[in-house]
């Protein structure tokens, strides 16, 4: 009969099960509309890069910019440099005196510590009224801009626009399953664009209006994921945020493992000081309350007790069998029998495969329609990786951030 | 806006999820119902088996007979019984805990008629009883209930023919069990009961338990 843990479980695969669903009841009426986008007229912008440290990639970064299928004349640059101790400077220098005009370069007197600060002296420092904020590594498709561009000039209540951020190469491993993890991201996000939740416009490319960022406050530079807590702000307001899918940037990925950690480190605190900070909008009215706050609280909540429950079994099964292992080596008896091995199958584990296997669907339609498929990164074996040990790291990653966060460890 | 995918993945989640319950009610039952069958012919076995019992002390057949018997139908219950565990390990929604303790009922008259015929017929044989938790959170208990649990199997496998091994649990609420249990005036369990009388709480080796189960007959003669 069922017992507590047990009842657990079906609450999880519940809500799995749901999650997943909805994702797919948005995605199917919406299919054929997904990479869509409004008519754009090109108007002046300002596009702010922050940069610290990234000589190896802020020349790439900068031609990208200079190569938007844009007017030349309605685009100024400006790079704000974050007191770099490489020689990121000297290299957008060389930028400023050859696109003079239309690059400029502000340098921080010390480091903030942060892409916020940054971020917001670019924007006070702006000419236009519409701000696009990119990364330093990141290289957004020629036509992104123009294609962003119109949903800022249908209605006058979409503050901000994210487009799809995919992994930019794949050398390593962890950079393949970052890019099966992007794909799959982006395409949910547009499909939470459909219901109004997106909650997030990351750095690497992003669309805004000046004056709503103005009227906001410009950006949390005590956030360590201002990206996600700008657009929670402007949907405090009553503002909108959209996702154009059409538009891509491409960004650059953590190699290696330790990196990654680092990275989703931050992302988790920043989430967490996001919802500490907007606890009071809980089921409020519109999606902010009603939709990407409890989402966001009740994954962290569920992560943690998942996490908590796992262990306990962990622990208990593995003092039960190294019990019985020393009580068998000091009696003499059979250390292992065919009945302990147990195979038959419970409800449970039918239910659990059901989910995988939906799950490993989801991921594969998403694959298909970012046109990830059938590339060697995108193989059968990386998204079983991905889906079976990559996303387990989350609760730990989790876990980690409230101690950091709990400690006063926030740092960039 | 699409906000009716809201509710639209929330009815179809119910609908997979109950479809979900209800194979699992279903699958589950018909293995409940194999056990069940399984039970029933046990049940019959014992009847038969204590029929037979007076038909041997009423017309002297041969005690081999009757030991063959006894050994035989021990055997198949210790099987069943296994099985029921495997049943209960693996269901999830249905509760097999009438089928639990209609065997430690079975195997409680069985450990009766197992003593009866030994007393009659002076067997050459043992009787290792087994009382154990059928429900058992604490982690030392488990781990003791296993290791037990092995070495009788493997003190089994080494005396088929000698020793007749008798698993009983004693919270399944059976009330002719706890008033054996009670006669016994033993308070630590898991124990293993010999013949009877000798009781064994604490670990031991297996040579240790072999020596105890025969030195004890050895004693008594």
């Amino acid at each position: 009969m069922l017992n507590f843990i047990e009842l657990v479980f079906y609450v999880y695969l519940f809500i799995a099960l749901y999650m997943t669903s909805l994702l797919v009841f948005i995605w199917v009426p919406n299919r054929k509309n997904l990479f869509s986008y409004p008519f754009g007229k090109a108007v002046p912008v300002s596009i702010i890069m922050p940069c610290y440290n990234d000589s190896g990639t802020v020349a790439h970064a900068l031609d990208s910019l200079l190569n938007l299928r844009y007017p030349k004349e309605m685009i100024e640059i400006i790079v704000v440099d974050d007191k770099s101790n490489d020689n990121s400077v000297e290299i957008v220098r060389k930028y400023v005196e050859k696109y003079s005009g239309r690059i400029k370069l502000i340098v921080h007197s010390k480091n903030s510590g942060g892409a916020a600060s940054p971020t917001n002296t670019g924007i006070k420092a702006a000419n236009y009224d519409f701000i696009a904020v990119t990364d330093s590594d990141s290289t957004p498709e020629a036509d992104a801009l123009i294609k962003m561009i119109g949903f800022l000039q249908g209605n006058e209540k979409v503050a901000a626009v994210t487009c799809a951020v995919m992994a930019k190469g794949a050398d390593t491993f962890m950079q393949k399953l970052q890019m099966i993890e992007y794909s799959i991201i982006s395409w949910s996000r547009k499909l939470l664009d459909c219901v109004d939740a997106v909650y997030v416009t990351p750095g690497p490319f992003a669309l805004y209006r000046k004056s709503k960022l103005i009227e906001v406050g410009l950006f949390d530079t005590k956030n360590l994921t201002q990206d996600i807590e700008i657009v929670w702000r402007l949907k405090s307001y009553g503002y909108i945020a959209r996702m154009c899918l059409s538009a891509r940037v491409y960004s650059e990925t953590p190699k290696k493992f330790k990196q990654w950690w680092k990275q989703r480190i931050r992302w988790n605190i920043g989430g967490l000081q996001c919802i500490l900070k907007y606890k009071s909008f809980i089921f409020r009215n519109g999606m902010l309350g009603g939709f990407i706050i409890p989402f966001f609280s009740f994954s962290l909540l569920l992560g943690l007790f998942g996490l908590g429950l796992f262990i306990y079994l962990l622990i208990k099964r593995t003092i039960i069998e190294i019990l019985v292992t020393k009580y068998s080596i000091y009696g003499g008896t059979t250390l292992l029998r065919l009945q302990d091995l147990n195979l038959n199958p419970t409800i449970l584990n039918f239910f659990g495969l059901v989910l995988f296997i939906w799950a490993f669907i989801f991921v594969l339609i998403g694959l298909s329609i970012m046109d990830m498929r059938g590339r060697k990164e995108t193989n059968v074996f990386n998204i079983l990786y991905y889906l079976l040990i990559y996303l387990s790291i989350y609760p730990i990653i989790m876990i980690t951030s409230i101690y950091k966060y709990v400690t006063g460890n926030i740092k960039w | 806006m699409s906000k009716h995918a809201f509710w639209h993945a929330l009815v179809f989640t119910l609908i997979v999820f109950s479809l979900g319950l209800l194979l699992g009610f279903f699958i589950e039952f018909k293995q409940s119902e194999r056990v069940y069958f399984e039970l029933v012919d046990s049940e019959l076995n014992i009847l038969d088996e204590q029929l037979r019992q007076r038909i041997i002390s009423d017309s002297n057949i041969s005690c081999e007979l009757a030991k063959e018997s006894l050994f035989s139908f021990a055997d198949k219950i210790y099987t069943d019984a296994v099985d029921l565990e495997d049943s209960d390990a693996t269901g999830k929604l249905t509760d097999l805990t009438v089928l639990h303790r209609r065997y430690d009922l079975l195997r409680t008259l069985l450990l009766l008629e197992a003593q009866n015929l030994k007393e009659r017929c002076k067997g050459d044989f043992h009787i290792v009883s087994y009382l154990y938790y059928y429900n058992v959170d604490d982690v030392e208990i488990s781990s003791k209930q296993n290791y037990f649990s092995r070495q009788l199997f493997d003190l089994k496998s080494i005396h088929p023919k000698e020793v007749i091994l008798i698993p009983i649990a004693i919270d399944t609420k059976v009330a002719s069990v706890d008033i054996f249990v009670k006669s016994l005036g033993n308070n630590t369990y898991p124990s293993i009961i010999i013949n009877g009388d000798k009781v064994i709480s604490n670990f031991v080796t297996l040579q240790e338990l072999e020596d105890i189960v025969f030195n004890v007959e050895n004693s008594d003669d």
